[in-house]
């Protein structure tokens, strides 16, 4: 019988943007714009991405990894205050086995021409099978991913 | 102004003279939900849909008599592993007006003769952190109903 548990933690990461909450918040809003910087992971294959913005609304993004092992992202969208605040949960799986399901709050506040953007992950990681330090590593580099695809976009459009 | 997002966590841990099994089912079963999760007798408690698997969704609703509206509680499952785990979703609205969106884990053990179950919320409330202790207090006096009506379940 597998050794079941959960291990519950906390983290929070935050990053000053060059642009302002609107464009910011438009690259976690449309699909397009998402898909780019969240989804399509360096070293994957393989990789699908769907989102349909709204308050009830599904996410889902998967992929291979480098190593062979295949993701899935799961998320159901439970608030929205555009230009201000998404709340969703999301859970995931690695080769189909789930590993986590987690709250992440996002927030956005004008920070003089920029964007001061906090992300709040609550997570319930199952059965050992994650843990908070790579978790935080993985959405630090997607919201690295963020400002240079921000950047590439918007260049010269301040 | 922004509104700020306040974030809290905590557990609850009770045991119950019922088996994993009966645990798991008082969650799974629509019907024993509703008897179990009613805060309190004078409220109304109803169930527009029910959907116990993951991914699938469950909305009810809240009341007392003369209320002019009511609490409204979305819930998604999120993992289930049965008469074991159950992960789950939620955000409370009032009158169309988020509340709060919470993580909810439910680990249950056999202990004994019986089972210990473990229920950890993890909280980002939009109302400030006052709505923490109700959070608190309301699943303090779930998880007492739940021994009601295990027994109740319980006895042939």
């Amino acid at each position: 019988m597998t050794d079941r548990r959960v291990d519950h933690d906390t983290f929070t990461l935050s990053r000053r943007y060059e642009f302002p909450p609107r464009t910011v918040f438009a690259a976690w809003a449309e699909p397009a714009a998402k898909r780019r910087w969240f989804a399509e992971t360096e070293g994957f294959t393989d990789i699908e991405h769907a989102l349909d913005f709204r308050v009830g609304g599904l996410e889902s993004a998967s992929g291979r990894a480098p190593d062979g092992g295949r993701f899935t992202y799961d998320a159901v969208i439970h608030d929205i205050e555009v230009g201000v605040r998404i709340i969703l949960a999301y859970r995931m799986t690695m080769d189909d086995t789930p590993i986590s399901v987690s709250l992440a709050t996002v927030t956005f506040e004008a920070d003089g021409d920029g964007t001061m953007l906090t992300y709040v992950e609550q997570d319930a990681f199952l059965d050992g099978l994650d843990n908070a330090g790579p978790r935080r590593e993985g959405v630090a580099w997607q919201l690295e991913q963020l400002a240079l695809a921000l950047a590439e976009t918007h260049e010269g459009v301040h | 102004m922004t509104s700020r997002i306040t974030h809290e966590r905590f557990t609850l841990e009770r045991r119950y003279d019922a088996t994993p099994a009966q645990i798991f089912t008082a969650w799974k079963d629509v019907d024993g939900r509703t008897q179990w999760q009613k805060p309190a007798d004078h409220l109304h408690l109803v169930y527009d849909a029910d959907d116990f698997r993951v991914g699938g969704c469950d909305i009810s609703r809240c009341w007392a008599d003369g209320d002019a509206s009511a609490y409204e509680a979305v819930v998604y499952y999120q993992d289930i592993v049965p008469d074991r785990r159950i992960v789950m979703s939620e955000t409370v609205s009032l009158a169309g007006r988020n509340l709060s969106s919470a993580l909810a884990t439910v680990e249950i053990d056999p202990d004994g003769a019986g089972a210990r179950m473990r229920l950890t919320l993890q909280i980002a409330a939009e109302t400030g952190s006052d709505i923490f202790a109700g959070y608190r207090e309301g699943w303090g006096a779930l998880l007492e109903n739940l021994v009601l009506h295990l027994t109740r379940e319980t006895i042939p």
